[in-house]
């Protein structure tokens, strides 16, 4: 596709998909959810999955470690159209994340994603599509833990 | 755990202090992991003959997993007990196939402001081939 007819996507999304908001979808944090995540990626901290330790430090109790406002995103995100039929190959460009709070074993977090942005950029590969979005992560008592801005692009 | 090179205050450190390198190996078992414990199934990172069928050479590592590797190099170095990741923003430049990984990084800035101190510190992810696959930006908060 050239950029010309790329152009025409960016603007009949931005007219139709900027601005889109999912269904919020709220999930309890549980700390089995916590442990498979940090083993997953090679964490050993205890600070994820041993509660004894993780209660005697400031944070009184386990905490998910810093990536893992990823773990609530892949749903909310799938609420919002992302799919361009003529772009078929998919890939992740950038993540932009605010975490002023970190997540806790027993926290009811609600997520909220918002289509932000189209536009289209010179690759290795021509013009390429990309889409950003913003999830934005609240717990049950209202404070924000995070912001997650997610890019993807497709060609 | 080895924590012979744990920071236990902001006063040990500096701009320039390197994050000691931390290196493993990422298998395609690992990634079906990643996607059950994280909860994101995208077809890059399981399916072998959907990512042919697409130009690639097959699945590919999440970026969040790379990333979260990238938190570990830092977070096993000043460890959480200490200080949050309050801010990040990473750049995947190229796809990461499994195999080799090492990441690195080190502190660009100290300061303090409001009684809180930051520091600012830029990462890297090479994979086995030694390309640079994602950069990154962090902000840790201290306690």
């Amino acid at each position: 596709m050239n950029a010309e007819q790329l152009q025409v996507y960016v603007d009949r999304f931005s007219r139709e998909r900027v601005g889109m908001v999912s269904k919020p979808e709220t999930v309890l944090i549980e700390a089995g959810a916590i442990a498979k995540f940090a083993r997953s990626l090679g964490e050993t901290n205890p600070l994820y999955f041993d509660a004894a330790y993780a209660k005697t430090t400031r944070f009184g109790g386990i905490i998910a470690p810093p990536t893992f406002p990823s773990f609530l995103i892949y749903n909310v995100m799938h609420g919002l159209p992302a799919v361009v039929e003529e772009l078929s190959r998919v890939l992740h460009t950038d993540d932009i994340v605010d975490h002023p709070l970190p997540i806790k074993a027993g926290d009811k977090i609600t997520s909220t994603a918002r289509y932000a942005e189209v536009f289209q950029r010179q690759g290795r590969h021509g013009p390429m599509l990309f889409q950003a979005v913003d999830v934005t992560q609240v717990n049950q008592d209202a404070q924000r833990v995070a912001v997650v801005r997610m890019i993807t692009v497709r060609y | 755990m080895n924590r012979a090179q744990t920071v236990s205050s902001i006063s040990d450190l500096a701009p320039g202090a390197q994050v000691p390198v931390l290196a493993r190996t990422i298998t395609t078992l690992d990634l079906v992991k990643y996607c059950g414990a994280s909860d994101d199934y995208a077809q890059q990172h399981w399916d072998h003959l959907y990512m042919v069928e697409h130009g690639f050479p097959g699945v590919i590592v999440h970026g969040w997993f790379t990333f979260g590797v990238m938190c570990q190099a830092v977070t096993n170095w000043i460890p959480r007990e200490i200080a949050d990741v309050s801010h990040y923003g990473v750049r995947y430049h190229r796809t990461t196939l499994p195999g080799e990984l090492s990441c690195g990084g080190e502190i660009t800035e100290i300061t303090r402001q409001d009684g809180k101190a930051r520091a600012d510190l830029k990462l890297w992810a090479r994979d086995g081939e030694g390309a640079l696959t994602t950069t990154a930006s962090m902000t840790l908060t201290f306690a």
